[in-house]
């Protein structure tokens, strides 16, 4: 049996002149869950999904189910891949409904289907996501939140093997980042899909992955279940914050901060 | 986002799954709604085309009436020698040049606006009507081009040479790694400024009839082609347009930003170099035959994304059709405007169509 996972191991990945990943190697993430990826800003978190999209160019080994992620022609990579930018560019004149079919027409399997098969996926995919009364509004009327919806259904709807999102609630209410979450969780396990998220909310992270790596300087510090690779010393020593891990009255788990660190016996200067 | 949208199907949500396994019969139909109310506007479009070419060759100096028009266009009988001259060596090639190119820069616009994610891209204002200023320039005033071309393409080769060049100085650019489209953009700007100053250049130590002739070519004018120079726009067109067709799922995912489509596994350096060798095709031969007319490339997509969208099935076509349609309706008014005297279209293109612009940019937003 061929094994559905994500093996990730020894990638540099960067820029020509700027490597910003270096030698990474990362546990398997398996078919079905999520994996959060947190670290600070300039950590190289945005620079390894590029990487795994085959947006930038990288080296060592990505392989799921058999195949070589990086050596895969950009075509045959995104039949398994799909990564989800952080937003939506403005100034686009289409509608959801279209922009979500846009991006299922686009792949030359779904190129020349009938439309109406095209467009129930779609919708089916924008009332999964509760944002089906905005199908026929015009990508320049959403707030952001709304379009980081419709940005999310493109991605979704492409029932990807593996989904690779960058921030995905950055700018949603809380509401709707556990609508987000919760969603694509249930969609992670009935798809059987990998998804592996950029977050910089730690308590999601904590309350929704299963899997969460935390990276610095495009190396890993951490990884494992939420509980042991967050940790009040793992947080001192990235972050350069005092926090506690402290669990609500319903067992579950929640960063809570107190403050800066004084004494930054690392330094850690680098932008995002 | 109000929490007002109906329930996920009981399929669907019952497994989790966002596999699609019925259409929903109303919002199937609203789609239709919105797709059929698309082709509409495009077949509007085509209709008005056809409407301002029937006016555009019954309008003329020679004061033939439509009845006569037609006669002479059917071969009728009834339909004089002199009507039928007038009709297809100076009406027909006039209109039919006027529809060609508008359709030809306006495709032109629309592709490089979404390749170089841009609105302000068009063949004029990225340094391809310059470059084709000046290779007219030389040809005009140093009578300086490719050997053994008979005198009357000296003008017409020279432009579109110049006008290829620079698109394809702005492609070589295009294909460094690296090089974001607004940097090509800004590269374009620095073209206009470039080929204008050389212009200047070689306008400073012209001849006064050299110079004569040059402004106004400059002026934009379609009463110099005839049916050869019909012929190859309407091949260029016929080439150029089913291909950029064939690329609409690619360009319109293009809108989305670089790194989804190509996440989507759009081959965007491809279809920038192939949507560029289009482009460069269309703008120089459209700029060569008939001078510089600045308006279309960049007004005619911005119209049909107003009515249309961006969904490219329809913003391509509506964007070739309304450069033809505004085109067509310049060659009219550049014959009706003063009687008598038939002004140079470039300068009544601006004129007829900026109104129109000012007035669908201030109504708002596509059907």
């Amino acid at each position: 049996m061929t094994d559905k996972a994500l093996h990730i191991t020894g990638i540099d990945a960067g820029y020509p002149r700027r490597p910003i990943i270096r030698n990474l190697s990362l546990p398997p993430m398996r078919a079905g869950t999520i994996t959060a990826m947190i670290g600070p800003n300039g950590a190289g978190k945005t620079t390894l999904l590029r990487a795994l999209a085959g947006l930038l160019p990288a080296k060592g080994e990505a392989r799921y189910d058999g195949r070589a992620l990086l050596r895969l022609s950009p075509g045959d990579l995104a039949r398994h891949v799909t990564y989800m930018p952080q937003s939506l560019p403005q100034g686009v004149a289409l509608t959801v409904i279209e922009s979500v079919m846009t991006a299922l027409r686009v792949s030359a399997a779904a190129g020349d289907g009938p439309d109406a098969h095209v467009h129930a996926q779609a919708d089916a995919v924008l009332q999964r996501l509760d944002i089906g009364h905005l199908a026929f509004s015009s990508l320049d009327e959403l707030s952001g939140g709304q379009r980081q919806m419709v940005s999310l259904a493109q991605a979704i709807v492409r029932r990807p093997h593996i989904l690779l999102l960058d921030e995905p609630t950055s700018a949603l209410d809380p509401r709707h980042q556990i609508d987000v979450m919760e969603t694509v969780k249930e969609i992670a396990a009935a798809e059987n899909m990998i998804v592996l998220a950029v977050l910089h909310d730690l308590n999601l992270a904590l309350r929704w992955a299963d899997l969460v790596v935390l990276l610095k300087d495009g190396a890993m510090v951490s990884a494992g279940p939420p509980e042991e690779a967050v940790t009040p010393e793992i947080l001192a020593a990235t972050y350069h914050i005092a926090a506690r891990i402290e669990h609500c009255s319903r067992g579950l788990p929640h960063v809570v901060f107190d403050g800066r660190l004084r004494d930054r016996t690392a330094t850690d200067t680098r932008g995002g | 986002m109000p929490n007002s949208a109906p329930a996920a199907t009981a399929a669907t949500a019952a497994a989790g799954t966002i596999a699609a396994d019925a259409v929903d019969p109303a919002r199937w139909r609203l789609y239709r709604r919105m797709l059929q109310r698309r082709r509409l506007f495009v077949l509007a479009l085509a209709g008005l085309l056809l409407i301002a070419l029937v006016l555009d060759i019954a309008t003329g100096p020679a004061g033939l009436s439509v009845e006569q028009t037609l006669k002479a266009l059917f071969g009728l009988d009834g339909a004089g020698r002199t009507e039928s001259l007038i009709l297809w060596s100076v009406r027909l090639p006039q209109a039919l040049t006027a529809i060609l190119v508008g359709a030809a820069l306006a495709l032109a616009g629309a592709e490089m606006q979404t390749i170089l994610d841009n609105p302000l891209a068009s063949p004029f204002t990225l340094g391809v009507s310059s470059a084709a200023s000046f290779g007219a320039a030389l040809a005009m005033i140093l009578g300086a081009g490719l050997p053994a071309l008979p005198p009357v393409w000296l003008v017409p080769a020279n432009a579109f040479l110049f006008a290829f060049g620079s698109v394809f100085l702005l492609q070589a650019l295009a294909s460094r790694r690296g090089t974001r489209p607004d940097r090509l953009v800004l590269f374009g700007i620095a073209m206009v400024f470039t080929f204008n100053a050389l212009v200047a250049l070689v306008q400073f130590v012209a001849s006064e009839s050299a110079l004569q002739q040059f402004v106004f070519w400059t002026m934009g004018s379609i009463s110099r082609t005839g049916w050869p120079e019909i012929a190859v726009l309407t091949a260029a067109l016929a080439v150029a347009f089913p291909a950029a067709f064939r690329a609409r799922w690619s360009l319109t995912a293009l809108r989305f930003g670089e790194d989804r489509a190509r996440s989507f596994g759009v081959p965007v350096a491809r279809l920038r170099f192939l949507t560029l060798m289009r482009v460069s095709l269309l703008a120089a031969l459209a700029v060569a035959f008939v001078g510089t007319i600045g308006f279309i490339g960049l007004v005619g997509p911005h119209i049909a994304r107003l009515i249309v969208g961006e969904d490219h099935r329809y913003f391509l076509p509506a964007s070739l059709l309304t450069g033809a349609v505004i085109m067509s309706f310049a060659s009219l008014a550049s014959k009706v405007l003063i009687p008598g005297v038939m002004l140079p279209i470039g300068v009544v293109t601006s004129l007829v169509g900026i109104p129109v612009f000012v007035a669908l940019i201030l109504r708002g937003r596509p059907a």
